[in-house]
């Protein structure tokens, strides 16, 4: 699977819409629950991409890559090892982990979040909207130079949405040392913060 | 809309964080609406595929699709293009030989130029097919967008050299080595910058690691984007990646496994005692290549002498003294180009000349020629002796190597990584690579944090990999033709022992001996190789050998700890050695030995002892990484990681094996001298620790004492390669840690048992047990401190639960078993054997038993039964046979002990009041052993 790295070319989301606009839907049948876990698990999944990738279109792709490559090995998914969530969302962590390595071969893991409005929440005026989203990219360039494992534990909490429990079973630590990791890494994100407005 | 309703609040976060966490867990991170239904279709498709690509998302399998049916009706129509960009392809990576170092063989041609596919990138001119329909039934898509081809410009790599390179780095050394080349077929998005997106491959070479090295070169190439009227725009571009083994490279064998047909078998063979320096010293080269020269400049050599001076100036580029060294150069040139002109098959003219380009620094033109040299040397038409081509070899490959030692361990880190909070009061550094400066600093501040980031962040340059691979190459060539190749071998074999191919190391060295007649070199490495195999004591010898042949004032290094300790003089070297001798048992010293495999290396690979690296890797060893960073031109920052603490750091010119100390790294060393231990790596033979029981009694002459030390053979001693007989041996060092007594026994292998009785007297400190494999030269061992003795109480000795009779009890042990191994506390019964001291004659003392828990803390009174009795109690009052000494056996009973780490405790209440309380640590409550016990991790360092 060749990473989804980088901007995808405009053609790519365009041309999906076209392909729903042209030709009607193809219905064809998902094996057995991958179909139920697709709508439950497929916003979970994007976003904890989203937090971590600089783009929506970017989003899209990994979690495509994601759901592709799930499906691809379904037959093998083992729910004695694993929940579909905790799966899926380690296919995830993959997938993002060989999005960043392929920017970062190409120099650019640091991307400036410079096309961040799909994360501007629903804010009355346009100058609230200014500053709310440049508060969101302060947020992610900061949570982006911090270390992976706490983008990681960041990212399921607040891109996933997960509460400690869950995200101790994705990555296999304890309650109690996810408390502390997410912790040390909020100090973390609020330090890298702070720097970044003083430099 | 908020998302505030789905998480769950983090409980416990201190009040400065809480606004963090409401504002992140406010984030808006939705999908575009039809995204999921969009995906839900495409994965649909996926599954229903009766044929499944092995690569592509759903959006990139439609956009590939495009582009190749977009070819079926519109390729053939774009000659012209077609060929600009088959020609743009092609020109890249042409054959490629000598110019630069690094020179090898690279091309990348699309190798079907049809298939050269371009589509654009504006969405509705695409219609979109499904690869099947394609690839099945050949359904033409209908609603192609007209093609214009004059209002179009397809995409050109941008620097190809810059791609050259780039694909030369990911082709691995070892595939071109074994000549394996191959076509993977790629197919690339070039966005409207020229960067490339999504990289697929269309058609494998069958060899994985060229797939994936295509993988991983194609998302680097850089294009001249399409353009279409006069705009950018993305495309798809189709084309192969070839992979053409450089014919330099191919067949070239690392030189582990170099064979030199003309050395006979040397085994058995040992160097001479002296070494016959004037066999081997290539002064007769001068004299031929004076002879050639001479030739070359035919009837001008006269007047070219009277200009320029002798002619082995001429040959080495030094000009005589007192000349002005650049018009000196100039007129050189020029008398030698015209011998060169004169005499175009004759080596000597292009041996000088690419002497004098190399002292000017020109270093490709010196290789050029050195190279050009060669050839003439090896064509038949004037034979030259074997020295001669050997020699040319050697110096094209220093020239290499000159260059490659500007890559070698070279990398960067990006700026963005040492980020200000990681390291408080160090600035940030400027640009997106960290600056030498930066990194020097964060090394000596915050060297935890730097280490953390090197470790994820350090990005090696590869570049380098194919340079040493060149420079190898040369030297490889001047030992096939000269084999007792002096400088080339030397540089052949320190590559093996930077790679720690140790065989290979030893074979090669020998070979070396055998050509030179036993140059000390040879001898050297040799004895490296054998002490990092374990055989020490024949690397003793062979150490002996070379430092006989070595210089007196190069040997000093050897014979002296001056680079270690401030002391001098051979005589307190050796008892430093012998109080840091790691195994008593062997015949040799491992601690010095390892000693002169460090300062052999060192004087080798760095030209001195005396250079700083030397005095740094002497003392410490081979680091365990060197990273290298740019730090001005030609000149590298080295960082030396030694795992604890800051990296030692030096400048280094670029082309340079040597580098000096900074001036941090001055003063670190000046902090450690004496402050660090000198580690005695486990890169040689380790000492095991030996699982034996060591009980410490009053001995019976007056402040003497006894051991009593038990073991079980370890089963890794009891292998069909261990020797029959085993050696055990008891060492009784005085205060400077120097064996005073020596203590021998035989064991049969397959005694399982090992009980001894060691009187230790006055003089003696600590007490070393041995046991010893002299067959493959295995030892484990175990110490204990044996003064002053116990006062009081004996140590506590554990052993087999049993019924004892009173009267038979004593130290020796009759009727008594040392527990085995004895740290473990299994079944509900253990035995403890202890002595009580200075009884007075019908003194009642009292005796009680506890456990304690490592990890609780809490103490567990245990029920004890004394020998001779029939029950078990807390406590008991006990009045000794006799006076003086009293023997203790005691049957503990462990049935409501759990399991754990604990720590037994014998307290006797005498009848004075006094408290005596002996503890035995270290037992651990487990279930009853199977199998023989094994060795415990092998004792690393050595204070020094």
């Amino acid at each position: 699977m060749s990473p989804g790295s980088g901007r995808r070319p405009t053609l790519t989301a365009t041309t999906s819409e076209r392909t729903l606009g042209q030709h009607p839907p193809r219905e064809g049948a998902l094996p057995g629950d991958f179909e139920a876990w697709y709508h439950e698990h497929r916003s979970v999944v994007y976003r904890y991409v989203r937090f971590r990738v600089a783009t929506r279109e970017v989003a899209e792709d990994v979690t495509s890559d994601v759901f592709l490559k799930a499906l691809r090995s379904f037959h093998r998914y083992d729910s004695g090892r694993a929940s579909p969530r905790t799966w899926l969302l380690r296919i995830a962590r993959n997938a993002v982990t060989d999005h960043l390595r392929s920017l970062r071969r190409r120099g650019s893991l640091h991307v400036s979040l410079d096309r961040a409005p799909d994360l501007v929440s629903d804010v009355p005026s346009q100058d609230e909207r200014v500053i709310r989203e440049e508060r969101i990219q302060t947020l992610l360039n900061g949570a982006s130079t911090l270390r992976k494992p706490d983008q990681e534990i960041l990212s399921l909490r607040y891109g996933a949405g997960l509460g400690n429990h869950e995200i101790a079973e994705a990555l296999g630590i304890s309650d109690n040392a996810v408390a502390v990791r997410l912790h040390r890494a909020l100090k973390r994100l609020k330090d890298a913060i702070q720097n970044s407005s003083e430099a | 809309m908020s998302r505030e309703s789905d998480i769950p609040s983090t409980t416990g976060l201190p009040p400065e964080l809480v606004e963090l966490d409401r504002e992140l867990s406010d984030l808006v991170l939705d999908e575009r609406p039809s995204f999921g239904p969009e995906l839900r279709n495409e994965l649909a498709r996926e599954w229903n595929l009766p044929r499944r690509p092995p690569v592509s998302t759903g959006w990139r399998r439609n956009a590939l699709a495009a582009s190749v049916a977009l070819l079926a009706f519109a390729g053939l129509l774009v000659p012209p293009a077609r060929a600009s960009l088959v020609q743009g392809v092609q020109r890249i990576f042409e054959t490629f030989r000598g110019e630069e170092p690094s020179g090898e063989v690279l091309s990348l041609v699309p190798a079907e130029p049809e298939r050269v596919a371009i589509s654009e990138s504006e969405p509705e001119a695409v219609e979109v097919v499904s690869g099947e329909d394609i690839a099945g039934e050949g359904d033409a898509p209908v609603d192609l967008p007209p093609f214009r081809p004059g209002a179009s410009a397809f995409p050109t790599l941008l620097d190809k050299e810059a791609d050259r390179e780039l694909v030369r780095r990911h082709y691995p050394d070892e595939l071109q080595r074994a000549g394996v080349g191959g076509v993977v077929g790629l197919q690339l998005w070039v966005n409207e910058d020229g960067s490339v997106d999504h990289v697929q491959m269309s058609r494998g070479s069958g060899v994985s690691d060229l797939d994936r090295a295509a993988l991983r070169a194609a998302p680097e190439l850089r294009f001249r984007p399409a353009m279409r009227s006069g705009v950018p725009v993305g495309t798809w571009v189709e084309f192969d990646l070839v992979f053409e083994p450089s014919p330099t490279l191919a067949g070239l064998r690392e030189p582990g496994v170099l064979e030199t047909p003309m050395i006979p078998e040397v085994e058995g063979w040992q160097p001479p005692t002296t070494w016959a320096e004037a066999a081997v010293v290539p002064a007769p080269i001068l004299l031929e290549s004076q002879e050639l020269l001479g030739t070359a400049l035919g009837g001008d050599r006269e007047s070219v002498e009277e200009d320029l001076g002798p002619l082995d100036g001429l040959l080495s580029g030094d000009p005589p003294s007192g000349t002005d060294p650049v018009r000196w150069r100039e007129r050189a040139t020029r008398a030698l180009e015209g011998a060169r002109v004169r005499d175009p098959g004759n080596p000597a003219p292009y041996l000088a000349l690419a002497r004098i380009r190399r002292k000017q620094g020109m270093r490709n033109d010196a290789q050029m020629l050195f190279q050009a040299g060669l050839e003439r040397a090896l064509s038949a038409d004037r034979p030259v002796s074997p020295r001669l081509v050997a020699e040319l070899a050697y110096e094209s490959g220093r020239v290499v190597r000159e260059n490659w030692l500007g890559w070698r361990n070279l990398g960067e880190v990006p700026s963005l990584a040492l980020l200000p909070a990681r390291c408080a009061g160090a600035a940030g550094s400027p640009g997106e690579v960290a600056s030498s400066e930066t990194l020097l600093t964060w090394n000596y501040s915050c060297p935890t944090a730097l280490h953390e980031v090197l470790g994820e962040d350090f990005r090696p340059r590869a570049e380098g990999d194919r340079q040493r691979s060149a420079m190898l190459e040369s030297f490889v060539r001047a030992v096939e033709s000269y084999p007792a190749h002096v400088g080339a071998n030397t540089e052949i074999l320190l590559d093996l022992a930077d790679r720690e191919a140790w065989h290979e190391l030893r074979e090669g060295a020998r070979r070396f001996a055998w050509a030179s007649q036993g140059h000390p070199n040879a001898g050297l490495l040799e004895a490296l190789a054998l002490h990092r195999l374990g055989r020490s004591e024949e690397a003793a010898e062979v150490f002996e050998g070379a430092l006989d042949r070595l210089e007196p004032g190069t040997v000093r290094g050897f014979r002296t700890v001056e680079l270690l300790a401030p002391v001098s003089g051979a005589e307190s070297a050796e008892a430093l050695w012998r109080a840091l001798d790691p195994i008593l048992s062997t015949a040799v010293n491992e601690r010095q030995v390892e000693h002169w495999a460090r300062a052999g290396y060192a004087l080798l690979r760095f030209g001195s002892l005396e250079a700083d690296a030397s005095r740094v890797w002497v003392r410490y060893g081979r680091p365990q990484e060197i990273r290298a960073f740019g730090a001005g031109p030609g000149l590298r920052l080295e960082f030396w990681d030694y795992g604890v603490g800051p990296d030692v750091s030096f400048y280094r010119p670029a082309a340079s094996q040597n580098g000096a100390l900074t001036v941090e790294g001055e003063e670190y060393l000046e902090d450690l001298e004496g402050a660090v231990p000198h580690w005695y790596g486990t890169r040689a033979r380790p000492l095991y620790g030996l699982p034996a029981q060591i009980t410490r009694f009053r001995g019976s002459r007056e402040r003497s004492t006894e051991v009593k030390i038990h073991f079980t053979i370890p089963g890794e001693f009891r292998t069909p390669e261990s020797a029959p007989e085993l050696e055990v041996g008891v060492f009784l060092l005085g205060a400077t840690r120097v064996p005073v007594e020596t203590l021998h026994w035989s064991v049969a292998q397959d005694q399982s048992e090992v009980n001894l009785l060691v009187p230790a007297g006055p003089g003696i400190d600590h007490l070393v047990v041995e046991l010893f494999d002299p067959a493959s030269g295995m030892a484990a061992g175990a110490r204990t401190a044996v003064s002053p003795p116990p006062a009081g109480l004996s140590e506590l000795m554990l052993v087999e639960p049993g019924e004892v009779e009173r009267p038979e009890l004593g130290r020796m042990g009759q009727g008594l078993r040392p527990a085995s191994p004895p740290s473990r506390l299994s079944g509900d019964w253990a035995g403890v054997f202890l002595e009580i001291y200075d009884l007075a004659p019908g003194e009642v003392y009292r005796l009680r038993a506890e456990l304690l828990s490592d990890e609780r803390g809490s103490v567990l009174p245990l029920e004890l039964r004394p020998a001779g009795q029939k029950l078990f109690g807390e406590e008991w009052s006990r009045r000794p046979l006799r006076s003086g000494t009293a023997p203790e056996y005691l049957t503990l009973d462990l049935s409501n002990v759990g399991p754990g780490p604990f720590t037994l405790r014998v307290r006797v209440v005498r009848e004075d009041g006094r408290v005596l309380v002996r503890e035995l640590p270290g037992l651990a409550r487990v279930g009853p052993e199977t199998g023989l016990p094994s060795l415990r991790a092998p004792l690393e360092r050595l204070e020094f």
